[in-house]
């Protein structure tokens, strides 16, 4: 008899939806989580008054959400209050102009337009492909587990329509922006979602440029903070009468013949399961919390050719007054050509980038309980290294980096910024390290380019433990909110279907 | 005969390839370069 009959290792978007479905289902489960909250990635915390999302500043795909209560036989709506983001970006140049994209097509367009007159056929023809690849793409594949190459041709057959767009996997993002629109302006103000991916255009594949289309579908914000999304999820998995346990670390995960049999934590603890759930990096979870002598040579050598992805260091500001921004999010814009600089010749030599991703967010312009009455919460996302060159380390370059965000913001961008500045926190890779034990502070697991996804990406169903299951932003789907909490649905009706 | 032309065909596709490649603008070079490394591990990770 085992203690559990699902133990999931840490509280992540994929966790909890996990752990929610099977709780529903009346699996005795039991969440694990070495911090003291649920969310991972997907946080907010307080800091001099203001709420702060630590990662994730709004969602695509809602629908992931609904799906999700659906299962468990309730309402979105009674658990996460989304509200909708409208412009989704505003851009501003370095010589000062503003452009809005309007959630709203025709709007857009006209936008488009105005920017270059010769590219509204590019956007027509964008919008009518765009349309058809989010269904089948983003739609279809949410909900596939592609684990192996026969998944992956029921999905082509099912999805007929996918052959005749198969070059937009075998593309790169900038190529395939630039099968659309002639002006680098317009393919500036879209090349940033290749970061979506964690990847430069350079290096992103095409398909993703669709992302640009799937916006205009609904891009949101969870009321009080990004934080609130998990928090309505463990709401449901605790009303279904699961577990979890905060400031539990697990440090090993028990096999018995090549069958994960349960965990044991940095406490001491040994508990049993009939099956163990990872929400953790899959390499972590196999090279680590499985271990290279428990695991086949192949597995080894699989997990450890696996890149991380990128890292995203987070200054999270509180502000007096709001600096006249447009919309929730505004982009620095950079060229394309800046895009992959950022990534070659900056984050790969360990040199921190100064244009290329630059990336405001002020969810305070729609949801004001946020931050102190008249204050407005500022966040600065950028691409980094985790390893930074010249002896440096993040921890001694803090107040340097801060300033230097700061200045760039001002004096590129014509930001009022500094003398705003009421309260101040950065997040380094290193702290995402050391907060999420996200080794190098990935915020995405691994790498997503197309050797490291779908049947490439390690299986939902672990190909090398029995009884050992993946969720989270390191398996199929990837990292993104939506994905993840996809990610957790897919495992949890895989579960459901083989063990219980 | 047709088992002496196979191994044309692969050395002319190969060259036709690598040419190809060469005239790539930078870009796809580097994406192709990115993927083209990871070609030994697809095995093991397609079964992990
Ligand atoms: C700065 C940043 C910006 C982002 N922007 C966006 C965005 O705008 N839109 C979007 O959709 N996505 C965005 N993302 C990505 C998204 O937030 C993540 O992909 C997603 O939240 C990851 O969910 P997950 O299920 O993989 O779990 P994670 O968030 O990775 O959580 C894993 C959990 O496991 C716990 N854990 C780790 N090790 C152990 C252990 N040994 N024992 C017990 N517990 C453990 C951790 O504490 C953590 O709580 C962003 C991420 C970051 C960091």
């Amino acid at each position: 008899m085992s203690d559990y009959d699902a133990i999931i290792i840490g509280a992540g978007l994929g966790g909890l939806a996990c752990g929610a479905i099977l709780a529903r289902s009346g699996v005795k489960t039991l969440i694990l989580e070495q911090s003291g909250n649920t969310g991972g990635c997907c946080s907010s915390i307080q800091h001099d008054g203001f709420t702060f999302d630590i990662g994730p500043s709004v969602v695509e795909f809602k629908w992931v959400w609904d799906i999700l209560f659906e299962k468990l036989g309730r309402k979105t709506a009674d658990y996460i209050d989304f509200i909708e983001i409208d412009p989704i970006y505003s851009f501003i140049t370095s010589d000062g102009k503003r452009f809005s994209y309007p959630a709203d097509l025709t709007k857009t367009r006209k936008t488009i337009e105005t920017l270059s007159p010769d590219d509204v056929k590019g956007w027509d023809k964008f919008v009518r492909i765009g349309s058809g690849m989010s269904e089948i793409f983003f739609k279809s594949s949410m909900f596939t587990p592609m684990m192996t190459l026969r998944d992956m041709m029921i999905f082509g057959i099912k999805n007929p329509l996918l052959s005749l767009k198969l070059k937009y996997v075998f593309i790169n993002f900038e190529s395939a922006l630039k099968g659309f629109f002639k002006s680098e302006a317009v393919r500036a103000s879209m090349g940033m979602h290749a970061y979506y991916l964690g990847l430069p255009p350079a290096l992103c594949p095409g398909y993703a440029v669709f992302l640009c289309y799937t916006d205009h579908e609904g891009v949101h914000y969870p009321k009080g903070g990004m934080g609130s999304i998990p928090k309505g999820i463990e709401k449901a998995y605790r009303e279904e009468d699961g577990e979890i346990r905060f400031g539990e670390r697990v440090i090993k995960i028990i096999t018995d013949k090549n069958r994960a049999a349960g965990i044991r934590t940095a406490s001491g603890k040994e508990i049993t399961s009939r099956v163990v759930i990872s929400n953790i990096n899959a390499k972590t979870c196999y090279l680590d919390l499985i271990g290279r002598d428990y695991l086949p040579r192949w597995a080894v050598k699989a997990m450890e050719s696996y890149e991380y992805s990128f890292a995203n260091p987070n200054l999270m500001l509180g502000l007096k007054d709001q600096i006249g921004l447009d919309a929730h999010h505004t982009v620095c814009h950079s060229t394309i050509e800046d895009m992959n600089s950022a990534w070659f010749d900056y984050c790969l030599k360990g040199k921190i980038p100064s244009r290329g991703f630059l990336l405001l967010s002020c969810p305070t312009i729609e949801d004001h309980s946020l931050a102190p009455e008249n204050h407005h919460c500022l966040n600065i996302v950028t691409v980094a290294p985790y390893r930074l060159s010249g002896g440096k380390d993040w921890d001694s370059i803090r107040e340097e980096y801060i300033e230097s965000r700061i200045d760039i913001v001002e004096k590129e961008f014509h930001l009022n910024l500094r003398e705003n500045i009421v309260a101040a926190k950065l997040n380094t890779p290193k702290d995402f390290e050391r907060m999420l034990l996200q080794p190098e502070g990935a915020i995405f697991g691994i790498q997503f380019d197309n050797a490291s996804s779908m049947i490439f990406r390690p299986r939902i169903r672990s190909g090398a433990i029995k009884n050992l299951y993946l969720v989270g932003s390191s398996t199929h789907l990837g990292g993104g909110t939506p994905t993840t909490t996809a990610s957790g649905i897919l495992a949890a009706d895989m579960i459901l279907r083989e063990v219980f | 005969m047709v088992k002496k032309l196979i191994p044309i065909i692969l050395i002319a596709g190969t060259a036709f390839l690598v040419m190809k490649y060469v005239k790539a603008p930078e870009s796809k070079k580097r994406f192709i370069k990115h993927l083209v490394v990871q070609i030994p591990y697809l095995p093991g990770r397609y079964y992990a």
